[in-house]
């Protein structure tokens, strides 16, 4: 998991002109969007460094990425998880041709909402997908007397750091303009931060959020759609279930302005491990009628059972990373 | 604490508070009542101390069941502890079932300084529910994965009662 | 006799998604076969089975983060028809400001930045300038810098209405989480009329270096650059272009009407197969049928998208698009236009008619005042559909009675064009791959034929059997079709 603790001093300064690329994996290409949301900044990058790699906006092929020479890139920004044997493979190769390699989006960062897919075997999802198993895709098809390859869908989506090291952390889904700026600043200017940084807050949303908290009880268990929020309280003082508390926080509280929940994009803040662990223990806490006794545990059941999804709701970023990951199977499910 | 070779031996991490259920299982011992030797005991200073991350953490390291032990509600050494951690075993049960797990292998129990035969009572059938449940699915799949065999035979137990 | 047997594109580039095209070619080095793959998966239809209903519109952007609003709306409005709640006037016109200004943003994207560059800098420039930052450089800092500045003005809309200018948070079922205060409305107001002054200037530049350059009318005029599809798009009760809502209206080959009606009714006449080579299946006109990778009126192959919306439509919907809408048809001899080149001008009629909306929108005083949200019945199944930039999109739910997902069905907009980018595909590179030339910028025409599509094949590979057959051709070891088993 990453942390904010320096480990090793960025040395690469980029003399005359850096080369950086960006590259996508399972990914939705907001992350791509994202860079391109400090506006003309692009203009002051492209000046101070030229594009090697960046299949969304540019033209450069695999084999371009093959030819160049290990460590020739000084710096890449990878989004999207770990998903296919093509995403690990490019992965590990990015990771040879370049110095500094950063985890960019909530997808590399921790897997994304995506990594929810591990929920579902590989055979559950194909099912959904394509009906039975002889509509699957195959890997390997001959076809007119030729070979077409499909890249192998992994049993299990990881995020980068469980495939190659990284250098760089730059959460949210996707970061905010603010992250990307301060991200490209730091390249324009040769100084890049120690490696092991987090590009984010090292506290959590609630730090940074403008609602007043007055931190009540919650007696009942809000839906976004259910209530018109009050825009000035605390979300989860009127009950909605905000994942603020567990999540780390530098984009804005965006979302808490705009009158719904975070929903926790950011992933957890540097001393937690399991972000949806982390907010169960807060709501745990927080939830309550008032007073606590024997004679309240009914109604706090009933509360309780008023939130509908844990894993979605908990783990929506960061399923993938979870201190248990993945879909298990009781082999005696006596019940 | 449990053998490679024969019938499956559940591994159960039990988090008892210090004032109340560590109490009453220092009670069963100098009582000398037995009971079965699969638990390992960790004492904490308040059932509220223990949150979803640790009972997680044990799961994650190859327990098959994780028992707290706390104080009767109203009996809190710290006042509502126990409260608190009651409302989390109640999320985290949801929690491990949403992924497959079944939710009786995290278990809380009130257990009092002077309930040593509760104490004994709550293991012997705690442990023997989990061998009934077999191995954690967690440490099945960990064991797959480096290619180790966990012994999954389903049997009774034998546990001799002294008290 | 050529050496060369077989070339990979790979990655394709400049568009959304992963793909990658296989060209294989003959004892001449003429093209035997290609092949369009998408080599992408992530399984939404699987995980969202489960969650809240209302979160569905936050998950299902994450299908692409190119066109998020697409799946965000296109979720809302589905929880709209599921809990039976029309959104009141303040949120159907907040929904459409965004909307409108997200087609815009796309659209603007789509030809500065991804497809348009192959024109605006040349196909046959070095591929390290065939991008955003070689437009800038060809046009200057002072017309690149109007590229980025009204892009930033189309985000900055759907910042202040949705909450974030990527992944947008506002849609909730029955109406909005929040209104724009004045203030935000008066810096609204000033971009949609700078938005409508660029589009303009967006369609002055396509005149002067594309449509006056032989470069790009060679393109358009080529008959093999022509498919004769069906035609798929969202019209009003005009018969005008809605990005937002109105109903599903299909014509054929000739122009003649061959359905309109609403999403639900429409989702019955599509059906899909798969191909064992693609991540990614294939929907066609299920009555019309499969034929192959072919055009015609005997063919289900339909397209979606800006130049389907075009033909698909009777007028534009806003008077200076309908403008440029009459020069455009009057260009190519009436409608419907078949040309597939022509996608990048009509993708321009509709970046104006976009930005025209937002003019119209910012000013309707129900835009300011009145409640966010309708009040809400019981969750039952719903189907939503809307105007991706892309192509039609539909999402169908089904909610069980605590309002969580027990069923999820989404056609994606460029799924509908699959078979048609492989058959462009195919067209293309015949075209162009001759006697073994298989350099770089001879490659590179092959990918425009794509690219005309701007495809989003991060969408495309999210697409349900639902209801629809589901039909499988089982190739012998001679490429023979020895079975078709059909669901």
């Amino acid at each position: 998991m990453p942390d904010s603790r320096a480990k090793t001093k960025a040395t690469a300064k980029p003399a005359a002109k850096a080369k950086i690329g960006v590259y996508w994996a399972a990914s939705c290409g907001g992350c791509d969007c994202a860079l391109l949301e400090v506006n003309e900044q692009i203009l002051d990058v492209a000046a101070a460094a030229d594009i090697l790699l960046w299949p969304c906006a540019a033209d450069a092929k695999y084999s371009d990425l093959r030819g160049y020479k290990n460590g020739e890139i000084d710096l890449v920004l990878f989004n999207g998880a770990i998903r296919t044997e093509e995403n690990r493979e490019i992965a590990e190769l990015i990771r040879e041709k370049t110095k500094y390699l950063a985890a960019f989006g909530s997808c590399a960062h921790t897997g994304g909402v995506i990594g929810l897919a591990n929920l579902s075997s590989r055979e559950e999802i194909f099912s959904r997908v394509y009906g039975a198993e002889e509509n699957w895709p195959q890997l390997e098809v001959s076809q007119n007397g030729e070979t077409l390859h499909l890249p192998e869908f992994l049993t299990t989506l990881t995020p980068l750091d469980a495939v190659v090291d990284v250098d760089y952390y730059v959460p949210g889904c996707p970061p905010p303009a603010g992250v990307v700026s301060d991200l490209f600043s730091a390249l324009v200017t040769g100084d890049l931060p120690p490696t092991g940084t987090v590009f984010a807050s090292s506290k959590n949303l609630c730090d940074e959020c403008p609602r007043e908290r007055e931190q009540l009880k919650i007696t009942k268990i809000l839906r976004p759609h259910e209530q018109e929020p009050d825009p000035d309280k605390c979300l989860l003082d009127q009950g909605f279930i905000c994942m603020g508390p567990a999540t780390r926080g530098g984009c804005g509280a965006v979302c808490p302005k705009a009158n719904m929940p975070c929903t926790g994009c950011a992933g957890p803040t540097a001393n937690i491990e399991d972000q949806g662990a982390a907010m169960l223990n807060t709501l745990a806490s927080l939830v309550g009628t008032g007073e606590e006794g024997e004679d309240q545990l009914e109604a706090e059941d009933a509360i309780l059972a008023q939130i509908d999804d844990i894993v979605g709701t908990f783990y929506r970023f960061s399923s993938a990373t979870t201190l248990l990951k993945g879909r298990y199977h009781e082999r005696n499910a006596t019940r | 604490m449990s053998d490679t070779n024969g019938p499956f031996e559940p591994r159960i991490v039990a988090f008892l508070c210090r004032w109340c259920s560590y109490a009453g299982a220092d009670l069963a011992g100098v009582s000398r009542m037995q009971y079965p030797p699969n638990v390992i005991p960790m004492r904490v200073n308040c059932s509220g101390r223990v949150d979803a991350e640790m009972v997680m953490k044990a799961l994650e390291k190859g327990a098959d069941g994780v028992l707290i032990g706390g104080c009767h509600p109203g009996d809190c050494h710290y006042v509502s502890g126990n409260y608190k951690t009651r409302r989390r075993v109640i999320l985290l049960k949801r929690a491990l079932s949403e992924i497959g797990i079944d939710p009786r292998r995290v278990h809380l129990e009130w257990i009092s300084a002077s309930e040593g035969g509760k104490f004994k009572e709550t293991i012997t059938s705690y442990v023997e529910l989990i061998r009934q449940l077999g191995p954690s699915p967690i440490r099945l799949a960990q064991a797959e994965e480096a290619s180790v065999e966990v012994p999954q035979e389903v049997s009774q137990g034998a546990v001799s009662d002294a008290g | 006799m050529s050496e060369t047997r077989h070339v990979s594109i790979d990655p394709i580039t400049r568009l959304e998604g992963h793909g990658k095209i296989e060209l294989f070619l003959d004892d001449d080095g003429n093209l035997q076969d290609a092949f369009f793959q998408i080599p992408e998966l992530r399984g939404f239809e699987e995980f969202c089975r489960g969650r809240q209903g209302e979160d569905m519109p936050q998950i299902t952007e994450r299908i692409c983060g190119v066109c998020p609003e697409a799946h965000h709306f296109a979720s809302t409005k589905t929880l709209d028809a599921c809990y039976g709640a029309e959104p009141p006037p303040r949120a159907k016109r907040l929904r459409e400001l965004l909307y409108n200004a997200y087609i815009f943003s796309d659209h603007l994207l789509h030809f500065y930045y991804l497809g348009g560059p192959d024109f605006l800098v040349g196909p046959y420039a070095p591929p390290l300038e065939r991008n955003i930052l070689g437009v800038v450089a060809k046009v200057g800092l002072e017309l690149g810098g109007e590229v980025i500045k009204h892009r930033g003005y189309g985000q900055r809309i759907i910042e202040i209405v949705g909450g974030r200018p990527i992944h947008p948070v506002s849609g909730i079922p029955g109406g909005q989480s929040k209104g724009i205060t004045p203030e935000e409305q008066e810096e609204i107001r000033a971009m949609t009329a700078s938005m409508v002054e660029f589009a303009k200037t967006t369609l002055e530049i396509f005149h002067s270096a594309l449509l006056k350059d032989e470069t790009f009318t060679k393109f358009v005029s080529d008959k093999a650059q022509h498919m004769p599809t069906y035609y798929m798009g969202l019209v009003d009760e005009t018969g005008s272009i809605d990005f937002y809502d109105g109903e599903v209206r299909i014509v054929g080959p000739d122009g003649s009407q061959y359905a309109q009606a609403s999403a639900s009714e429409v989702l019955s006449l599509i059906a899909e197969r798969t191909e064992p080579w693609t991540y990614v299946k294939i929907p066609y006109l299920k009555d019309i049928g499969w034929k192959g990778f072919e055009a015609g009126a005997d063919s289900g192959v339909y397209r979606v998208g800006p130049l389907a919306r075009v033909n698909a439509c009777t007028q534009i919907g806003t008077p200076l698009a309908q403008e440029e809408y009459e020069q455009f048809t009057e260009y190519f001899d009436g409608g419907p236009v078949h040309a597939t080149f022509a996608f990048h001008w009509a993708r321009l009629i509709e970046m104006l008619s976009a930005a025209e909306r937002t003019t119209a929108i910012i000013e309707q005083p129900e835009l300011m005042e009145g409640p966010l949200r309708a009040p809400l019945n019981e969750p039952g199944p719903g189907v939503g559909v809307i105007e991706a930039a892309r192509g039609t999109l539909f999402h169908d739910y089904k909610l069980d009675s605590r309002g969580l997902i027990e069923d999820v069905n989404l056609i994606v907009a460029t799924t509908h064009n699959v078979a048609a980018i492989s058959l462009s595909i195919k067209d293309m590179a015949r075209s162009v791959v001759k006697g073994g030339n298989v350099e770089e910028s001879i490659l590179n025409l092959v990918e425009m034929s794509f690219r005309n599509y701007d495809p989003c094949l991060a969408c495309a590979t999210h697409a349900l059997p639902g209801q629809m057959p589901l039909v499988v051709d089982v190739h012998g070891p001679d490429g023979e079709v020895r079975e078709r088993i059909e669901r």
